[in-house]
């Protein structure tokens, strides 16, 4: 298939993935007579790659599309792995939030639980107040756990809550 | 910063058959001696140098130019062989394979899928991509070699000297007459 470029006046964003979006617009503007999109390096100008059979009214409506495009939308496969690469840099944020877990070493932690919630603290219940205090303990615990375990999940697995 | 092309023609012509008793002129010699001697000393090539302040683009997966202009050179060659090469730093946004041709005078030197490919690798980090390769068989006289691209897939970039930190790379594109 021979092809040819249709150049546009319209300068080409500094970012790098703005190609995608506007490729499916203009794909879909002219199936079949627009081929892609790209850059001209001498100009840095947006430039169509059309089927050299496309007309002179086809490269109009691709300059139209061009020139109409918003480049800062992405597609959705675009959009899914920035919210992906957010819930992920968030992760980190998040687990160091958790209060004093965030940054207890197995030793210090092992210590916790030693003194909150171990047999000891379960033989030593006495009256409902002690199970009251015990159970409070585990729910910290608990909640501790909770939290760092979905900041793991969505630094492993970012998709998940997205 | 300036793009270039240079040519160089080949001057080589059809050597003579020379029959027995004829004058051996000093026009005869030059030409078929000394020009020819020249000619083979002095092929013909051309080389495009890039160096542009943006790169090249393209989410094309259908051949295209890269640049009709700055990366395409036509020359006079005395018929045979081509030398043709190519090196450039490419990026690729995605899984995807880049591919490259040499359209001469409309026709894709090789043919199908061409040349080249990319790795996950090069994944916003760009790599060499680099071939050479002979064209064969062409006929004495001028021809338009032009360097094209595509993409299987996302986008690819091509560095083109555009001051991106460490891949201030400089695209070159190349060949040369064979005779």
């Amino acid at each position: 298939m021979a092809t040819r470029i249709v150049y546009s006046n319209r300068t080409a964003p500094s970012n790098s993935d703005w190609q995608a979006a506007l490729h499916t617009a203009l794909v879909a503007a002219l199936p079949g007579k627009a081929l892609g999109v790209g850059s001209y390096a001498p100009t840095g100008k947006i430039i169509a790659i059309m089927d050299a059979a496309a007309t002179g009214d086809d490269d109009n409506t691709a300059l139209q599309v061009i020139a109409a495009h918003d480049t800062d939308s992405r597609t959705p496969e675009q959009q899914a792995a920035l919210d992906d690469a957010a819930t992920a840099a968030d992760a980190s944020t998040r687990a160091a939030n958790i209060p004093s877990w965030a940054g207890f070493t197995e030793a210090e932690a092992l210590a916790w639980l030693d003194s909150h919630v171990s047999a000891t603290q379960v033989n030593a219940i006495a009256n409902l107040a002690d199970a009251k205090a015990v159970m409070n303990d585990m729910a910290t615990l608990l909640r501790a756990m909770v939290r760092l375990i979905v900041a793991l999940r969505d630094d492993t697995w970012p998709g998940l809550s997205n | 910063m300036a793009s270039s092309v240079t040519t160089y023609d080949t001057t080589w012509v059809t050597p003579r058959t020379w029959s027995t008793g004829e004058l051996v002129t000093a026009t005869l010699l030059n030409t078929h001696l000394r020009d020819q001697l020249a000619a083979l000393k002095s092929p013909g090539y051309f080389q495009c140098e890039i160096d542009e302040a943006a790169n090249y683009t393209t989410t094309s997966a259908t051949f295209a130019d890269v640049d009709a202009t700055n990366l395409s050179a036509t020359i006079v060659t005395g018929g045979g062989n081509i030398l043709v090469g190519f090196s450039a730093s490419i990026d690729a946004s995605t899984t995807q394979v880049v591919n490259f041709v040499v359209d001469v005078d409309g026709t894709p030197y090789p043919g199908d899928d061409g040349i080249g490919g990319t790795s996950n690798d090069m994944i916003a980090t760009g790599g060499l991509v680099s071939f050479s390769f002979i064209i064969r068989g062409l006929s004495a006289g001028s021809h338009t070699f032009k360097l094209q691209w595509k993409t299987s897939a996302g986008t690819a970039t091509m560095y083109a000297g555009a001051g991106t930190t460490n891949f201030d790379n400089h695209p070159r594109f190349w060949g040369v007459d064979l005779v």
